[in-house]
């Protein structure tokens, strides 16, 4: 046997990473393991990135509970872990009077939610706080509590500060088998845990079914965007009127200055159809045209990502199989927002459960995360180069990212070995180039500080290989 | 922090770069820096270890980095040169590794003092310059800016990215691919895959006409063999780890693909060779005019874009098909900083009829000064066609021409005693001469 743990969290999305962090602060031994290489490569990775305010939740579920609570602990979070966090504020359009009537059920249903500072805007004050907008807009809802983030580096650094409080950091490590015995789990024969935390995500459903919990069934439905280049296009996160048939395609602002058009809603049997297809394309830029005054400006990117759906509400508790497993399942829209709220609920259902938890003297609630070279001032440029000449080299130039700050990411405690690892950390080749100009360069440093071979270099998971061999001329150098 | 006065920066140091501060150098620019963010001078050349270079410029066939270095050559044996200086003097000093990521316009009336912030491992440099010449080149148009849809799993690369990581890393990517767009590096890096031993399945175009040179699809695909489809999309990308096929199909006139005849190719890695675009996002905040035509800088007879002091060159301004355009091109630019010129009472913006897409100057602002170069590409492909200037009604110069395609740029000089007959307007007309 590996190990014996008090904590197991499968999956190291938002949900996996935001419990293994809540629970860091006490004296256990916690494992947050996850089937893939690195952490928040599922959902996290791929979605909408909005703190969303809480009025669009029904009453009394816990998606309304954990999302009003869940967005007013971000600030916090964003401040102690040092990742980016914008408190925008957004609007929900309204393009006719049918839809204003919608605009108040939703205001009504916010207030009962427990959301501070809604209001409803006329067209004027619409059109002077966002220029950008088609002068069809009749009305709006603001809510100034939504906020933006970027999912996957709140992920990273969740976890990056869980592990420098004691967490355990396990990738590549898919979870076959849990069998159970008097005073917990054994997962694949190898981990002994007192407690399991199943945080993971689409395949939530078949890890609960690994202890006979077959309560419930995740149903993917895929969610297609685009990315458009870095620009002052709008001030705040824009919804559309939300329909029978869904809450319509978005248009925001990224924490990195893009803005991020979508998504789409596309149920899909396998979870992981992460393809974008070309009515999602379709939808999404005339969904956007008709939000816009103008022409929708040049698409940089696209992706997609799939929610893992169970019904219309979150599953977040005890599993009725076992007391001690606790599913936090069916984590769709609003899970981000939603996530440290989640947290602390998996805390107190611990606790209940006859967890004890004591609280460590010495646990450190801040990432020090040195800051970006090109947010830096002059002066602080030259003493950073100065002290290492690798961070005036410049390798992304669509985003200024140096060499050392790769190099940086590549050696952490919680390594980047990929390169989508290293763009999640540090947005290399996700700038306009989409890495055009970098990939060679990036490909060599992951060789010379991750001690790969080019062979062995991949994209995300095994087998996602850019390099087969050297040429022939390198080869008979 | 190092700090420098120059009377020119140059940024960027591909053929457009070096060819400007030999140029400018040459007509009496006496502090000239240029600032390059690769480890040598160059530019892509590097990259570009094919032959066909040089064939204007110097006479003789060379691969790209030959001409880089005979470009680099003509700078240090003709005046002062230092390579990575600690401090700026008379002649052409050239800092490497230096990323240029921020301009500056100085606002009084009494000095002309453009501010440019650059990185690299020596720190923070600033250069202080009288006049700029923007020389950053273009960059590659890739999947998504061209919409397509599907997975994204690895092996996707722009033709330019497979390029270097095979010409310079020496690293092959790729067992079978198919190459969409027939872009002169697309058509290139067919023949450098088959080289290396892939299989190159397709070259897949969806115009009918190839953007590429005609002696690059008879040299990089016919002689191998590959074949090279036209009016026909990429409709999706199959695979989750790497590629693993492509579905092509036929369009109709309006580029619509007809699905019903999609085609599934097999293969792991799909190369993108659909347009370049210039590199311009570092003076957005400046404010330069860009022409939607191009892309580019709007520029005048003398390289100078709409603000003054602010010369440009090469791929920035409009993407060429060959090397030697740029060099000649930025060579006039040198010359254009240099010399003063007296102005015109007003500008006068070049027009065009709809089988031109652009001009290159968009526009004349000074009396005419020796010939006038202008640089045009075509809207379609014209077999036999006429090219009439006319200024105030009079016909200045008419030319046939053969074989007009957008892929190869039309270059026309008006000798001087011509270029002094334009009046306050000037219009170009691309016709097509029927049999």
């Amino acid at each position: 046997m590996k190990s014996s743990q008090d904590v197991v969290i499968v999956g190291a999305g938002i949900i996996g990473s935001s419990i293994a962090r809540q629970l860091s602060q006490y004296q256990l031994n916690i494992t947050l393991l996850d089937q893939a290489s690195d952490v928040s490569c599922g959902t996290t990775k791929a979605n909408s990135a909005i703190i969303h305010a809480g009025y669009d939740a029904k009453p009394q579920t816990l998606q309304a509970k954990y999302n009003v609570q869940g967005s007013l602990l971000w600030p916090l979070l964003a401040k102690e872990l040092a990742f980016p966090y914008r408190q925008l504020g957004s609007l929900v359009l309204s393009f006719d009077e049918k839809q204003d009537e919608i605009l108040k059920e939703l205001l009504n249903r916010g207030q009962q939610n427990g959301v501070s500072g809604l209001e409803i805007w006329n067209q004027k004050k619409i059109l002077r706080e966002e220029p950008a907008l088609s002068s069809r807009v009749h009305s709006a809802l603001y809510a100034p509590s939504a906020a933006i983030v970027c999912p996957y580096q709140a992920a990273i650094a969740l976890t990056e500060n869980a592990i420098h409080n004691g967490v355990t950091w396990l990738p590549s490590y898919p979870v076959k088998k849990i069998s159970q015995d008097k005073d917990g789990f054994v997962i694949n024969d190898e981990i002994h845990t007192r407690y399991l935390i199943n945080a993971s995500g689409v395949n939530s459903d078949k890890v609960a079914a690994l202890i006979g919990d077959t309560s419930f069934t995740i149903s993917p439905r895929r969610g297609e965007y685009l990315i458009l280049d870095k620009q002052q296009l709008v001030n705040h996160v824009l919804f559309q009127t939300p329909t029978p048939l869904g809450k319509g395609v978005l248009l925001a602002p990224t924490v990195d200055g893009n803005v991020l058009l979508g998504p789409t809603a596309i149920d899909c049997k396998d979870p992981t159809d992460t393809q974008v297809t070309q009515n999602g394309i379709d939808l999404i830029l005339s969904q956007a045209k008709t939000i816009l005054k103008d022409p929708v400006p040049p698409v940089i990117s696209g992706f997609a990502g799939i929610r893992a759906l169970a019904g219309d509400d979150f599953i977040v508790g005890p599993s009725q199989v076992h007391p001690h497993f606790f599913n936090c399942a069916g984590i769709g829209s609003p899970g981000l927002a939603s996530s440290p709220a989640i947290a602390l609920a998996i805390r107190d259902y611990l606790q209940e459960a006859g967890l004890k938890l004591i609280e460590k003297p010495d646990f450190d609630p801040c990432r020090h995360q040195r800051l970006p070279i090109h947010s830096l001032s002059n002066r602080n440029k030259d003493l950073l180069i100065q002290e290492n000449p690798n961070y005036g080299k410049i390798v992304c130039r669509c985003e200024t990212i140096s060499e050392q700050e790769i190099i940086d990411a590549i050696t952490a405690e919680l390594p980047a070995l990929t390169l989508d690892g290293l763009k999640r950390r540090l947005r290399v080749g996700m700038g306009r180039c989409q890495g055009g100009f970098c990939t060679p360069r990036l490909l060599r440093l992951l060789e010379q500080y991750g001690h790969l071979k080019p062979a062995q270099i991949n994209k995300n998971e095994p087998g996602s290989n850019l390099i087969y061999n050297e040429t022939k001329g390198a080869r008979h150098a | 922090m190092r700090e420098f006065q120059c009377d020119l920066a140059i940024i960027g140091s591909g053929p457009a770069g070096l060819a400007c501060a030999k140029s400018a150098a040459e007509h009496g620019v006496k502090k000239i820096v240029i600032l390059e963010r690769n480890p040598q001078s160059g530019g892509i050349l590097n990259q570009c270890i094919h032959n066909g270079f040089g064939l204007s410029v110097y006479k003789e066939e060379l691969t790209g980095p030959e001409y880089a270095y005979r470009a680099l050559q003509l700078i240090q044996r003709n005046f002062p040169f230092h390579k990575d200086p600690d401090m700026v003097e008379d002649g052409i000093s050239l800092f490497t590794e230096t990323m240029v990521t921020y301009i500056s316009k100085v606002v009084t009336d009494i000095a002309k003092d453009h501010q440019i912030q650059a990185l690299s491992p020596k720190g923070v440099l600033i250069i202080h310059a009288q006049k700029v010449f923007l020389a950053m080149g273009c960059r590659e148009r890739t999947r998504f800016n061209i919409l397509t849809p599907g997975t994204r799993p690895a092996g996707i690369f722009t033709a330019g990215a497979i390029q270097k990581i095979i010409n310079q890393e020496g690293l092959m990517p790729a067992k079978e691919a198919v190459i969409i767009g027939s872009g002169d590096i697309g058509l290139i890096m067919a023949r450098r895959l088959t080289l290396e031993g892939a299989k190159v399945k397709l070259v897949s175009e969806i115009l009918p006409y190839s953007s590429g040179l005609t002696r690059n699809i008879v040299q990089c695909l016919q002689d191998y063999n590959i074949p090279l489809r036209y009016n026909t999309a990429l409709v999706d990308i199959i695979g989750k780890k790497r590629v693993e096929a492509v579905v092509v199909a036929p369009v109709d006139e309006n580029r619509r693909p007809d699905l019903s005849r999609a085609k599934t190719i097999t293969c792991d890695t799909v190369v993108f060779s659909v347009g370049l675009t210039p590199e311009t996002d570092l003076t957005k905040t400046l404010g330069l005019v860009i022409d939607p035509a191009t892309n580019g800088y709007q520029v005048d007879e003398t390289l100078q874009t709409s603000l003054p002091g602010f010369y440009s060159g090469g791929n920035v301004v409009h993407v060429h098909d060959l090397a030697d355009l740029v060099t000649m091109e930025s060579e006039r630019a040198g010359a254009g900083l240099a010399i003063p010129r007296v102005p015109r009472s007003a500008p006068v913006y070049l027009t065009h009829n709809e089988n031109l897409r652009y001009i290159v100057p968009q526009l004349l602002r000074y009396q005419s000064f020796g010939p006038l170069v202008l640089s045009m590409r075509s809207t379609r492909v014209l077999p036999k066609a006429t090219l009439t200037i006319i200024s105030e009604g009079q016909v200045i110069l008419k030319q046939k021409r053969e074989h007009v395609t957008p892929g190869e740029m039309l270059v026309v000089t008006l000798p001087e005693v011509l270029a002094q007959k334009i009046g306050n307007d000037l219009t170009v007309n691309l016709d097509e001469e029927t049999l």
